[in-house]
C-alpha cells in the first residue's frame, strides 16, 4: 500500500489516503476522501484546489477534476464545473454511471446537480482574501503575488494492488472563462493502470498538454523503469523539445509501491507557514512509515 | 474538377520507393473525405500554410456536414443539442487550440485555431466558448437543425436507446427508458462499467482528422467533429484532446484518430504512433502497434482508425472493427486518392502512386 501527492499541501491528503488504505478500503475510495478533504478546505484554496480558490476572469469559481482507475484504465472527469466544491466526487460518478469520460460546463453542472449533489452560489465558494484579489485584478489587472501554478494530484495503491489516480485544481487565477488545462484530460493531468503504475503532473498546464507526460511515464514503467527514473525521463523528454523554462512537477508510483518524483521547479513557497523548498516538494506514505513531505530538486 | 482515383484494397500491399520530391506535400485526412482533402491540397499549392490548409480542409467537412458527423445538424445530445469538439497543433511551435462542446457556433476548427493564436490557454468548452467566439467575429448560428431535431426525436420514441449510461448505477434503467437519470444508492466503485456500447460506423460517430506535411517538411493537424449520437450534454469526445484526437511532432510526424473515442482517449493512440514512430517505426506499424495496445489494454471490442505520417511523406493506417477508408495526396499521387483498408487490422504503408 502507498500514496503519493504533489506539493507539501498533499501531506493532507495523504495522511487521510493512509488511513482509509490502512482500513482496508480500495484506492479509489481513499483517493476520493483524500482529495476532498483539501477540495473541501477553504484555506488550501489558494493552492489552486476547491473552496476558497482564485476564480475565472469574470468572477465564477470553475473546477476541474478527474480520476482513473488501473483495473480497467478507465476514466471520469469533469471540467469547469462550477457551484460545487468537490469536483474529484463528481468526476467518480462520471466514471461509475457513464460509458463517456469527460462532461465539461453546463453538462457537468447539470450531471453532479442530477447526481444529488448539492450546488452552492458562485459567492459561497470564494473566501475574502480571494475575492479581494479578484477586485483588484479588475482594477489593475494583475495577478497574485505568488508564482506557481499548483494543483493537487493523488496517487493511491490499495492492498488489493490495485491502484488509482486522482486531481483536482481550478486552474490559475484568473483564467479565460471555459479554459481547461491538462489537469482533466487522460495521458496529461494523470494516468493509472493496474499493469504498470500510476502518474500524475502539475505545473504550467498549457505547457504540460503539449507532452501527455503521465501517459508517457507510466509507458515507461511498464518497460521495467522504476518510478524515479520515468520521470526524470520524462520531465528530460519535456524540456529538450520545449527548450524554453516552464514549471512542471511529475509524481509516479507502481504497483510494488515505489514511487518517484522529478519536476523543473526551483523553489516553492508555501504560502501558509511561508516555509520555502529548494525544489518540488511532495508528500508520500508507504506501509510501515508515517506520511512525509519530501523534496525532489530541479533536473 | 479535379479527377479522383479510387482504390479497393483487400490485402497489404508493398511499397515502391518514390523521388522524394514527389512525397511531399502531404495531406492525410480520415474516410474519404474528398472535398475536404482537395481544399487542403489546393491551399497548400497556392501558397497557404500547413496550418491555413488543415483549416480550410476540416472547415470544408464542416460546411458539408461530412456524413452527418462532422459539423451542425448531426450526432444530437441526450436534449437534442449539436455541440462540436476540434483541435489544431502545429508541429513547427507544438502549439495547439482546442475546443470541447462548441454551441451554436459551425466553424469549431477556426475557433480552435483562435485559441491557438490570440489566446496564452488550449483548450475552451461549453458556453464559454461560444462567448470567446462571438468576441472573435463568429456569428452564433444554431447548430441544431430540422434533420438532427429528427434524428432526436425518433431516438426519444426508441426508449432512448442506445445510450452512454451505465445499467444498474442508475434509474430509470437505461437499457429500456429515457431519463432524466438519478443514481442508485452505494454503488461500488470498483463496479466495472458496463452495457453495450452504441455500434459506430461512419455516419453515426466519426471525425475528420488530418495530417498537413508541407514541402519544407513542417508538419500540423487537426480534427472536427460532433462528436457521438446520444451522448450524455457535456461530452468531450477523443478530437479535442492533444494525443488523443491528433499528434504531431516536428521531425517525426503525426497521426489523427477516428472511431470510438471514449474507448480510444484513454490510452492516448495518436500520442502513442508519434513515439513508436520516433522510435524508428514506420507509420502504418505505428498505427496498427497502437490499435494492438487498445485492443489488450480495454479488454473490449471497439472501433478505431488510425492514420499517421512521418515528415519525409511516407503515410500508413490502420483499422479496428469497422472497415475504414482515408484520402491522400501528394505530387506523386497527382490527385486526391481514396484508399480503402479492411476491417482486420490490416494496414498500409504508402509513398506514391504505385500501390
Amino acid at each position: 500500500m502507498a500514496c503519493v501527492a504533489t506539493w507539501a499541501f498533499g501531506i493532507q491528503a495523504v495522511s487521510v489516503a493512509s488511513e482509509c488504505l490502512q482500513r482496508g478500503e480500495s484506492c479509489m475510495e481513499a483517493l476520493e476522501k483524500a482529495v476532498n478533504i483539501v477540495e473541501d478546505d477553504p484555506s488550501t484554496g489558494r493552492y489552486y484546489v476547491g473552496r476558497g480558490c482564485y476564480p475565472n476572469s469574470e468572477g465564477i469559481v470553475q473546477l476541474d477534476g478527474a480520476v482513473m482507475r488501473g483495473t480497467d484504465c478507465k476514466f471520469g472527469a469533469v471540467a469547469a464545473l462550477e457551484g460545487y466544491s468537490k469536483p474529484i466526487s463528481v468526476a467518480k460518478r462520471v466514471l461509475e454511471q457513464t460509458q463517456v469520460n469527460i462532461l465539461v460546463g453546463s453538462g457537468a453542472t447539470n450531471f453532479a446537480k442530477a447526481q444529488g449533489f448539492v450546488l452552492e452560489s458562485n459567492e459561497s465558494l470564494l473566501i475574502p482574501e480571494t475575492l479581494e484579489a479578484y477586485k483588484d485584478y479588475c482594477k489593475q489587472k494583475c495577478f497574485p503575488s505568488r508564482t506557481g501554478h499548483d494543483t493537487l494530484s493523488v496517487l493511491c495503491l490499495d492492498t488489493y494492488g490495485r491502484i488509482a489516480a486522482g486531481i483536482s485544481t481550478s486552474g490559475p487565477p484568473f483564467k479565460m472563462p471555459g479554459r481547461v488545462g491538462d489537469s482533466p484530460l487522460p495521458g496529461c493531468g494523470l494516468y493509472a493502470d493496474d499493469q504498470a503504475g500510476a502518474a500524475a503532473a502539475s505545473g504550467d498546464g498549457e505547457k504540460i498538454m503539449q507532452f501527455c507526460p503521465s501517459f508517457h511515464i507510466v509507458q515507461l514503467m511498464r518497460e521495467g523503469n522504476e518510478p524515479q527514473k520515468a520521470c526524470e525521463m520524462v520531465i528530460k523528454m519535456m524540456t529538450d523539445r520545449a527548450q524554453k523554462w516552464f514549471e512542471v512537477a511529475v509524481i509516479a508510483l507502481n504497483t510494488k509501491g515505489q514511487t518517484g518524483a522529478a519536476s523543473t521547479v526551483r523553489e516553492w513557497t508555501d504560502f501558509r507557514d511561508k516555509k520555502v523548498y529548494s525544489g518540488f516538494p511532495f508528500a508520500q506514505w508507504k506501509m510501515g512509515t508515517a506520511p512525509v513531505i519530501c523534496i525532489q530538486p530541479p533536473r | 474538377m479535379r479527377p479522383v482515383f479510387v482504390l479497393l484494397l483487400v490485402l497489404a500491399a508493398h511499397c515502391n520507393a518514390a523521388r522524394s520530391d514527389d512525397k511531399l506535400p502531404l495531406v492525410l485526412n480520415t474516410w474519404s473525405f474528398l472535398d475536404a482533402n482537395i481544399a487542403a491540397t489546393e491551399t497548400l499549392l497556392t501558397g497557404g500554410s500547413h496550418i491555413d490548409a488543415i483549416e480550410t480542409g476540416c472547415s470544408v467537412c464542416e460546411v458539408e456536414q461530412c456524413d452527418g458527423s462532422v459539423g451542425y445538424g448531426g450526432s444530437p445530445d441526450e436534449l437534442g443539442n449539436t455541440t462540436l469538439d476540434a483541435m489544431i497543433m502545429n508541429g513547427e511551435t507544438h502549439d495547439v487550440g482546442s475546443v470541447g462542446c462548441l454551441k451554436d457556433i459551425r466553424s469549431a476548427i477556426s475557433v480552435a485555431r483562435k485559441v491557438m493564436e490570440t489566446t496564452k490557454h488550449t483548450l475552451l468548452v461549453g458556453d464559454d466558448a461560444t462567448n470567446f467566439a462571438i468576441q472573435m467575429g463568429f456569428t452564433r448560428q444554431s447548430s441544431k437543425t430540422n434533420h438532427s431535431l429528427d434524428l432526436w426525436a425518433q431516438w426519444k420514441s426508441a426508449n432512448c436507446q442506445p445510450n452512454y449510461r451505465v445499467p444498474g448505477t442508475v434509474i430509470p434503467n437505461p437499457s429500456v427508458s429515457c431519463g432524466p437519470y438519478s443514481p442508485v444508492p452505494s454503488i461500488a466503485s470498483t463496479v466495472p462499467r458496463s452495457g453495450s456500447r452504441p455500434t459506430l460506423n461512419r455516419y453515426n460517430h466519426d471525425t475528420i482528422g488530418m495530417i498537413v506535411v508541407d514541402a519544407k517538411g513542417q508538419i500540423g493537424c487537426g480534427t472536427t467533429t460532433n462528436g457521438a449520437s446520444h451522448k450524455i450534454p457535456g461530452r468531450v469526445g477523443d478530437s479535442p484532446i492533444v494525443g488523443a484526437g491528433c499528434y504531431v511532432q516536428k521531425g517525426v510526424g503525426g497521426a489523427a484518430a477516428t472511431g470510438d473515442g471514449d474507448i480510444m482517449m484513454r490510452f492516448l493512440p495518436t500520442y502513442q504512433v508519434v513515439q513508436s514512430m520516433a522510435a524508428g517505426m514506420s507509420p502504418g506499424d505505428a498505427a496498427t502497434d497502437a490499435l494492438v495496445r487498445i485492443v489488450k489494454g480495454c479488454n473490449c471490442t471497439f472501433q478505431g482508425a488510425l492514420v499517421a505520417a512521418s515528415v519525409d511523406g511516407t503515410w500508413g493506417a490502420a483499422t479496428n472493427g469497422f472497415n475504414f477508408s482515408y484520402t491522400v495526396y501528394n505530387p506523386s499521387l497527382g490527385t486526391s486518392t481514396v484508399i480503402y483498408v479492411n476491417n482486420n487490422m490490416e494496414h498500409t504503408d504508402r509513398e506514391n502512386k504505385d500501390i
